[in-house]
């Protein structure tokens, strides 16, 4: 059983930090889930919509540092209750960039109604559905502590490289088979980019799971997976 | 603040959906929840020593070390090596008998009526508590530092001149000057004391008496200095002048230090124990001890979740 603090201010405010964390990635997950809905539909105005949200992540974002930078002065936290701030403070930064990746994917949406490369357009919601679900399953991790759970979303990033890898191929080829192709295929490429270092983030906040837990970091040490992939030879090592 | 941190189902990765029950609350984020202790730390009721208490080529070894007050078991079968040049802090909670552990280092507990002491502690692979062994050249070999500073009601100069004469170590006026000079340097005193060595010693500050009484120590040539609470009784800025010496010391003593501050074990050892109710709990690396302890007692203390 864990113990509270004799300070129960500090137990409080560890608390705090953490809800506004999650916060936070409540807000991401909302904002990645309407880009997957405008990717499907091509809704401009919710497009300007998650564009404008993402203000709202940035500001959160300066909340939890201040927050974490005011414990971490004022209470001198040690051990595990240190590890929390920290990754408190790196999950941030992730859920941040996460948000920003997908504004920009948002920006280009508008384009998408000129592009009729509809394969590559399958692939982008795709890779954006995978980081959706990845990103929803590692905020139950990091609620729990979960760290099996953890280590198997970190895992599932290569499901994301793999089509983006794909993504890339057929792109190339597209460009080298129609010149005209170059400008719709490099806003598709910059999408897929785009999904491809959600996924990468979202393994960061996995691994800060770990590290609040062990105190160490995960970097994809062997383990036993439900669903293991067949294809472990990984064309992009994402970090 | 309540939210809801995702929606009440949500599709899992096989299409079927997975139960997502509870919105969540300030009150439900627990920093470190139950049941995460228990694979990664050993349990409270654990009271074997976790770590290594052994290091390579030691200056004193501890082995069973179990100490009594009468019927007070005050320390449990304690083994542990204290390294050449290195601070080694045992902090705890009162009462856990870091001090006492310290004290029998040079045979302090001697005096004490009813202390009974079993095991074996050895200075240089020799057993301090051989009967042969006297105990004036042994507490020079380890010298104490106190929790309030006790210099002599002498001058400085004679502060520092007392333990080289009794010790016999005193040559020529010139050379006494010289054990004076030195000492006073090395514990960072002497520009403030050196046109005032006939002054006493008590007319000083409380941070330049303990650095008067570090003097007074190193002047008898030591290998390991004991500091029980050196700092407590001194402000910050004292306090910082003191850690600053030990750092340098360390280069040519060995230090023992108890500290009810863990910011101070932290800032000024290598290795660090953490006792409790006489149990070694803990031994280990400092920064390891203070950002991955492996022991929940140790955790509790640290983490300060008390009782």
């Amino acid at each position: 059983m864990a113990k509270e603090h004799t300070v129960k201010a500090f137990t409080q405010e560890l608390k705090l930090l953490k809800a506004k964390v999650f916060e936070m990635a409540k807000e991401c997950e909302g904002q990645l889930a309407k880009a997957l809905q405008t990717l499907v539909e091509r809704d401009t105005i919710l497009a300007r919509d998650i564009i404008e949200g993402d203000s709202k992540i940035n500001s959160l974002q300066s909340e939890v540092d201040e927050l974490a930078i005011r414990i971490l002065a004022l209470r001198q936290p040690m051990a595990r209750d240190l590890r929390n701030i920290v990754a408190a403070q790196k999950m941030a930064a992730d859920f941040e960039r996460i948000a920003d990746y997908t504004a920009n994917i948002a920006k280009h949406v508008i384009d998408l109604e000129k592009i009729t490369l509809h394969k590559p357009i399958r692939s982008i919601v795709e890779m954006a559905n995978s980081a959706l679900q990845m990103l929803r399953d590692v905020l139950v991790a990091y609620q729990e502590l979960d760290t099996e759970k953890a280590a198997e979303i970190w895992h599932r990033d290569r499901e994301i490289d793999k089509i983006y890898f794909g993504l890339l191929t057929q792109l190339r080829t597209t460009m080298i088979e129609d010149s005209t192709s170059v400008a719709p295929s490099t806003t598709l490429l910059f999408m897929g980019r785009c999904c491809e270092r959600i996924g990468d983030h979202i393994t960061n906040v996995a691994e800060n799971v770990e590290y609040i837990v062990s105190g160490e970091m995960y970097h994809g040490r062997p383990m036993q997976l439900k669903s293991a992939h067949p294809d472990s030879s990984n064309p992009l090592s994402c970090q | 603040m309540v939210f809801a941190l995702l929606p009440k189902k949500s599709p899992n990765r096989d299409g079927g959906e997975v139960e997502i029950e509870k919105d969540l609350r300030v009150e439900d984020m627990e920093a470190t929840p139950s049941g995460q202790d228990g694979p990664v730390l050993v349990s409270r009721e654990n009271r074997q020593t976790v770590g290594v208490g052994t290091v390579e080529n030691p200056r004193m070894t501890c082995r069973n070390v179990d100490i009594y007050y009468g019927d007070n078991h005050a320390i449990k079968n304690v083994s542990l090596d204290i390294g050449r040049n290195e601070v080694i802090a045992m902090i705890g909670p009162s009462g856990c008998g870091k001090s006492t552990f310290l004290r029998c280092l040079n045979r302090m507990n001697d005096t004490i009526e009813g202390c009974r002491i079993t095991g074996e502690i050895t200075l240089d692979g020799i057993n301090i508590y051989d009967p042969k062994i006297d105990v004036v050249p042994l507490r020079a070999q380890v010298g104490m530092v106190f929790q309030k500073p006790n210099p002599f009601p002498k001058s400085i100069y004679d502060n520092i001149a007392y333990g080289p004469k009794i010790h016999g170590l005193k040559g020529s006026k010139s050379a006494l000057d010289e054990i004076v000079e030195t000492s006073l340097k090395k514990a960072g005193l002497w520009n403030e004391v050196k046109d005032r060595l006939d002054k006493p010693g008590t007319g000083l500050s409380g941070g330049q008496q303990q650095r008067l009484c570090i003097a007074r120590t190193i002047a008898v040539n030591p290998e390991v200095i004991l500091m029980d609470e050196p700092c407590s009784a001194l402000d910050p800025i004292a306090t910082a002048v003191i850690e600053d010496l030990i750092d340098e010391l360390r280069e040519q003593y060995t230090i023992v230090i108890v500290t009810h501050s863990m910011q101070q074990a932290s800032r000024v050892s290598q290795r660090t124990a953490y006792f409790h109710l006489g149990d070694l709990i803990e031994i280990g690396p400092t920064e390891v001890i203070f950002t991955n302890p492996r022991h929940e007692l140790t955790q509790d203390y640290i983490t300060g979740r008390f009782g």
